[in-house]
């Protein structure tokens, strides 16, 4: 017998057919006599298929089939009915599950060894129920709207805040606008046909607070489709404490002077007159001259630019206190460069240089300005960070030293820029070297995130790195919050909030409300297209080694008695009519 | 019996009676149509509709239209029928045989006649002036005209009725008064000569100087009505039911209307802008003069000068201010006039073309003497009229006996001499020579072309001295000065006789070659008094050099131009004359550094008191200054930030809210006067938020994004960045130093 051929009722397999031959033997032996030859020999044949039909009711023959189990589809918002179709088709007693937010499918999962799960997947809170179950993750419909969108939450004012983000199947015609809290448009992007497509905003932060811009879609006709929060928290700039030393002045220290006090940073200015004799200019500080660097005095400012022939000039002591300044405290020195500032060594001017053949370059944010400079450039090295490049040439640049920086640049005279009126240009250009050079400021306490936006009601992982003892942090309306300690860094705390209501919400260390942390909270609704894409890729990702292990059962399935007992119904129908239609009597 | 010419008839009668019922009706469709579109109200159209329909059907009278009258119209119509088709009108029993025979054959025509009997012209005229009418009622409707038609009208149209709303939310009455009607009358200053303008529109836009009156009528009694201005509220009187208040415009600004009911309610209406239209000063355009004339004294020396003027208002006055100068130097004097325009000014016309002839000689000018004149005109403005004036104009009769010969440049001294003609002047002569052929006889062509040749030659005798050449014989006696110069240096057998001024000058020039021929001996420098100097020793050697070439390669070139002026052929000469002139201008220029070169010498340093200056009284200087300009609009920043708090909160806004926002107000009321048309809704929005009335989050909205278009774009500015470091940064940048050794 082969594999795939069984009788269920084995046991009975000689009794009958022992009885089918007894029963068989006594047909023949009744018909011989009163039949002609022809007649005889189809009712032996008929007489055949009727016992063995009986026979076989009795066995139970079976065939072998093989079956998959402990198979299942967990069906998820946005699941595509034609793939589940196709599924169900490949597999057969697949067995289909429903999902639903925040609730237990342990039951329903208990008898499942492999899971397919269609459409955008569950909520990352309700992942662990899959933790034991290889699980395929399938996809839903594709999805329309923002899929990405980064930008700083936290800001400063005045800054001019880039907004990046990704657009997925987007309808020609329609546009994205970036708006202000009250509505007004500030910028926008048309919506081209492909398949995603890349948009930037920048938004010129101009006022103090916490505010939600708007990114809004609206069709050809200016209707509005569909429009998403942009909270963005826009707090104070700190001022800079800025020295410039210079062995005469300048235009160019002159000018960037101005520059700097007018927008409120606080400079203080040493020209030198002769001999042990100085010129110092208090620009919105306090007078406190200062002839000889010290570490301690140092500690004031957090730039210092020196100019070449200062710099060179400074004794082998003032030198060193001024390195371990930047070592220590990670102040920035900004060395204003003169033609003697390219043959120093590296030792002293941090830098290499090559030479260059143009002596007027322009940036690609400017492209039509031309920038005079010196005709050199400075060598990309190990722990330097380029600030400006043009055309592979490094035009300014930092080094990083201790926790300080050095920079320097190879552009010359650039208050020609003002007095061309490319006052912007010249104010951006500073802006963005000293934005780097510059001491940042050390704060105590530091709030971290994976979630751009938080959703009510959804918990908010947090990380919280403070240096200074612990103090308790508190939730909206003072409850305190649970932290756990990292254990291998004892600066590092975790913790999760559950925020209730939708709006601006915030943290705070209880010993100092200074040390606070705004973020904002979505309405379960909102950025829906971005959650969709953020829980797919987090679906993916947790299932993404889980590959289905479909076990197959070999069972053997019992042919259905019915064809057996037709057949022998037929049969003996016939046996019974024939002798009344044909008979010879 | 059947009669069939009458059936014709009858037919004809139908078809005529129901053209001329289309007629009525199309000529009744088209003025409806277009007062429909001009904007009437729907019981209007449908009274001229009803009008025009009843009127045109007494005057067409359809019903008139009888058999007997469409028989004879027949008769006359068709020929063939020969005046009797009235006989289908009678039954045949009473006609005699031959009538009988005869309505049978019109009959026979009738039928057979293919031609349209009836008139068609009238309707063709009445469906004409259908499209028509309702043509020029799209074309008025669409090009706005319509709506200007209505505009003039008494009746303030929904948008301008002034809108009062309660300013305290706490007790409204349930009908709270309202504006019945409402006008402000615009009377413009009594010299731009128009008439008052009354409109309900509360926007007001009227010339400077204006007097604006309001009329303001509620439908029910108020306690008070006060009219606020940017900072004063000024109560309005009471007459005849009507509440007055008038004002003369000066500035731009911005009004509302606030009353008290009989309750004590207060209740304000919105802001409305004032604003200014300047008097514009007249324009002048002044055709026919060059800026620049000058008259020989022989010719007729006149000016033929138009002024076109065009004011807003009207001129005033327009006149010709003249000066003229005598002399020249210190002796110049000058003497002013006041012209005239040959047109009268009359009246205040807003377009004045203006003719004057000016003759120099009734201003009594002489040769030399030079005129100067502009346009100055007026307009009507009072107390202080605009004016407005032309450029200067300058006519100059040329004076026959001044030639001056100048050294161009800043040359300290005059070093050239003065008295012979420039190369320039020869070549000018030259042209004019050439040019003058036609008129002048041989013998003066030649002669003049001979003395020409002459001067040449004096030309290139004088820049020879500069050379060291000897001076030609010939010229002595016509330039008995230049004789001096040559011989100064060394004997002049004349010098006694001669009484030298001229020479002074000259004599400069010639010592001065010395001075560079001997450079070394020469000690003192005589142009050293001069000269404003700065050494450049480079260049002295070489520039001689070309100097001298250049001069020499110049007299070449005269010797071959005096030669062609003195074959009478002055064409030829030219070439060389310009380039000698150009060989000498270029001279001078080397000349101008020639002098740098041996100017000033500076004092030699004394080397052992160098860097050795006495320090004692330069101290340590120390300035304290805040430049942080403060941030622009604080008030305006804040106010968004708390409207932000308040859209996001429960939108009851605190009293000191409300001060913010009143302050915001000031700071936007600046901007807004500058252009109301962007600021005017915030800043009414803002005013209701001043005022005790919850706000929807709409208006919260509204007045927000107008307030931060307000805020300007901010400039870079490099922050300090806030950064967290702990001391795993700090090992990590340890670790990497040790790296970058």
């Amino acid at each position: 017998m082969t594999d795939s051929f069984v009788f269920l009722n084995e046991p009975w397999f000689w009794p009958v057919i022992i009885g089918s031959v007894f029963v068989f033997s006594f047909f023949v032996w009744k018909e011989w006599p009163n039949s002609s030859k022809k007649r005889f020999s189809i009712k032996i044949a008929v007489s055949i298929l009727t016992i063995v039909s009986l026979a076989l009711i009795a066995l139970r023959p079976a065939l072998q089939d093989e079956l998959e189990t402990g198979l299942a589809v967990l069906i998820t918002e946005g699941a595509d009915n034609s793939r589940l179709d196709s599924l169900e088709k490949a597999h057969k007693n697949i067995k289909k599950i429903i999902y639903s937010k925040n609730r237990s499918l342990q039951r329903q999962l208990d008898s499942v060894s492999s899971l397919f799960v269609l459409g955008h997947g569950p909520e990352p809170f309700d992942l662990w129920q899959f933790e034991e179950i290889p699980v395929t993750y399938l996809g839903g419909e594709p999805i329309k709207g923002i899929v990405k969108l980064k930008y700083d939450v936290q800001n400063t004012t005045g800054n001019n805040l880039k907004i990046n983000g990704l657009y997925q199947n987007p309808k020609k015609g329609n546009r994205i606008v970036v708006q202000t809290p009250g509505g007004a448009g500030l910028d926008s992007v048309f919506l081209d046909d492909m398949p995603s497509q890349r948009f930037r905003f920048s938004v010129d932060l101009k006022v103090l607070g916490d505010f939600v811009y708007k990114l809004t879609e609206k069709d050809s006709t200016g209707l509005e489709i569909n429009s998403e929060p942009a909270p963005i928290s826009v707090v104070r700039k700190n001022p800079l404490r800025i020295m410039m030393i210079n062995s005469f002045p300048t235009f160019e220290s002159k000018y960037l002077k101005n520059f700097l006090a007018e927008m409120g940073h606080k400079v203080l200015v040493r020209s030198q007159l002769t001999k042990g004799k100085y010129k110092f200019e208090y620009l919105n500080t306090e007078r406190t001259p200062i002839y000889r660097l010290s570490q301690e005095n140092l500690k004031n400012f957090d730039i210092v630019f020196i100019d070449t022939d200062s710099y060179m000039n400074l004794s082998s002591r003032s030198f060193e206190t001024l390195i371990n300044a930047v070592k220590d405290d990670g102040l920035g020195i900004f060395i204003q460069p003169n033609t003697s500032f390219f043959q120093l060594s590296e030792s002293k001017s941090h830098f290499k240089f090559d030479r260059l053949s143009t002596t007027e370059v322009s940036l690609s944010q400017w492209p039509k300005i031309k920038l005079r400079n010196y005709p050199y450039s400075l060598k990309d090295d190990f722990l330097v960070e380029p600030i400006h490049v043009s055309k592979k040439s490094i035009l300014s640049a930092l080094k990083r030293i201790g926790r300080g920086r050095a920079g320097s640049t190879v552009f010359q005279d650039t208050y020609r820029l003002m007095l061309d009126g490319k006052i912007s240009v010249y104010r951006q250009l500073w802006t963005e070297i000293i934005g780097a050079i510059a001491n940042k400021e050390t704060i105590s306490t530091e709030y971290e995130s994976e979630i751009m936006f938080v959703v009510e009601n959804h918990p908010f992982d947090f990380k919280l790195r403070r240096s200074k003892s612990s103090s308790a942090l508190l939730g909206k309306g003072n409850n305190q919050i649970p932290l756990r300690q990292h254990p291998d860094f004892p600066d590092l705390w975790m913790g999760t909030v559950y925020p209730r209501n939708p709006g601006w919400d915030q943290l705070t260390i209880a010993s100092d409300s200074m040390l606070s942390h705004n973020f904002y909270v979505l309405t379960s609704n909102q950025w829906a297209a971005k959650r969709i894409v953020e829980k797919i890729a987090l679906n993916k990702r947790e299932f993404a080694d889980n590959a289905p292990k479909v076990k197959k059962k070999r069972v053997f399935s019992p042919i259905n008695n019915i064809w057996f007992f037709l057949a022998f119904l037929v049969a003996i129908a016939y046996l019974w009519f024939e002798p009344k239609l044909f008979g010879t009597l | 019996m059947k009669e069939p010419g009458k059936d014709i008839l009858v037919a004809l009668q139908n078809k005529w009676k129901l053209r001329l019922f289309l007629e009525i009706v199309l000529y009744t469709i088209g003025p409806t149509i277009l007062c429909y579109f001009l904007g009437f109200s729907w019981v209007w159209t449908l009274a001229v509709f009803l009008g025009l329909l009843l009127l045109l059907t007494v005057i067409k009278k359809p019903w008139r239209l009888t058999l007997d009258r469409l028989a004879s119209y027949i008769d006359q119509k068709m020929k063939s029928v020969e005046h009797s088709s009235s006989l289908l009108l009678q039954p045949s029993e009473q006609l005699s045989s031959l009538a009988r025979l005869q309505s049978q054959k019109v009959t026979r025509t009738l039928t057979s006649n293919n031609s349209p009997i009836l008139p068609i012209k009238g309707l063709r005229r009445a469906s004409i002036a259908a499209f028509l009418c309702i043509g020029i009622g799209f074309l008025f409707s669409k090009t706005g005209i319509a709506n200007s038609l209505w505009s003039t009208k008494e009746n303030p149209s929904e948008k301008e009725i002034i809108h009062f709303r309660p300013t305290d939310s706490l007790a409204p009455e349930r009908n709270p008064p309202t504006v019945e009607s409402q006008n402000v009358t615009i009377s413009y200053p009594s010299y731009t000569g128009k008439g008052p303008v009354t409109t309900s529109n509360m926007n007001i836009s009227a010339l400077e100087g204006s007097r604006l009156t309001w009329n303001i009528k509620f439908d029910s009694e108020v306690d008070s009505v006060i009219l606020e201005t940017n900072n004063n509220s000024h109560p309005m009187r009471l007459t005849d039911g009507f509440y007055i208040e008038s004002t003369t415009l000066k500035a731009p600004g911005f009004y509302n209307f606030r009353f008290t009911d009989r309750r004590g309610g207060t209740y304000a209406s919105d802001l409305y802008a004032l604003e200014v239209i300047r008097d514009q000063p007249p324009s002048l355009e002044i055709q026919g003069v060059k800026p620049f004339e000058s008259f020989e004294f022989a010719e007729s020396k006149h000016l033929n000068l138009t002024a076109l003027i065009n004011d807003d208002y009207g001129i005033a006055n327009a006149e010709i201010i003249a000066t003229v100068s005598k002399g020249s130097g210190e002796s110049v004097k000058f003497r002013e006039e006041k012209l005239a325009f040959d047109t009268k000014v009359s009246g205040s016309k807003k377009s004045l073309e203006l003719l004057k002839k000016i003759d120099l000689d009734l201003l009594e000018m002489e040769p030399g003497d030079e005129l100067y004149f502009y346009v100055e005109v007026f307009d009507t403005k009072r107390p202080k009229a605009n004016s407005n004036r032309s450029e200067t104009f300058f006519a100059i009769i040329n004076d026959t006996v001044s030639n001056q010969f100048e050294v161009e440049g800043t040359m300290g001294a005059d070093l050239m001499p003065d008295y012979f003609r420039s190369q320039r002047q020869l070549i000018i002569d030259t042209e004019k020579l050439i040019a003058d052929k036609g008129k002048l006889t041989e013998y003066e062509f030649n002669s003049t072309s001979n003395e020409l040749g002459f001067d040449q030659k004096a030309l290139r005798l004088k820049y020879g001295e500069f050379m060291g050449d000897e001076a030609d014989s010939g010229i002595q006696g016509g330039q008995p000065s230049m004789d001096d110069d040559s011989h100064s240096d060394t004997e002049d057998p004349l010098a006694e006789f001669t009484h030298d001024h001229d020479g002074d000058n000259e004599h400069n020039l010639v010592d001065h070659e010395h001075d560079e021929d001997d450079e070394e001996k020469e000690k003192e420098d005589p142009l050293h008094d001069y000269l404003h100097n700065h050494d450049d020793p480079e260049e002295s050697t070489l520039f001689t050099q070309s100097l001298k070439s250049k001069l020499q390669q110049a007299m070449a070139e005269m010797w071959d131009a005096e030669l062609h002026l003195r074959l009478y052929t002055p064409g030829k000469s030219l070439p060389y004359q310009y380039r000698a002139l150009k060989l000498i201008q270029e001279i001078k220029n080397s000349a101008r550094i020639y002098v740098h070169r041996i100017g000033f010498d500076p004092p030699p340093i004394k080397e052992e008191v160098r860097l050795t200056g006495d320090i004692d009284e330069v101290n340590t200087f120390q300035k304290k200054a805040e430049l942080e300009s403060p941030p622009q609009y604080p008030s305006i920043r804040e106010a968004i930030k708390i409207i932000e708090k308040l859209k996001n909160g429960d939108l009851s806004i605190s009293h000191e809210d409300r001060s913010v926002f009143k302050m915001a107000g000031n700071e936007l009321a600046v901007k807004a006067i500058e252009e109301p048309g962007k600021y005017l809704g915030t800043l009414q929005g803002l005013k209701w938020l001043t005022e005790d009335m919850g706000p929807t989050k709409e208006l919260l909205a509204k007045v927000q994004s107008g307030l931060f278009s307000v805020i300007p774009e901010s400039d870079p500015d490099p922050d300090k960045e806030a950064l967290f470091t702990n001391d795993l940064d700090n090992l990590f940048l340890k670790e990497l130093e040790t790296y970058d050794r």
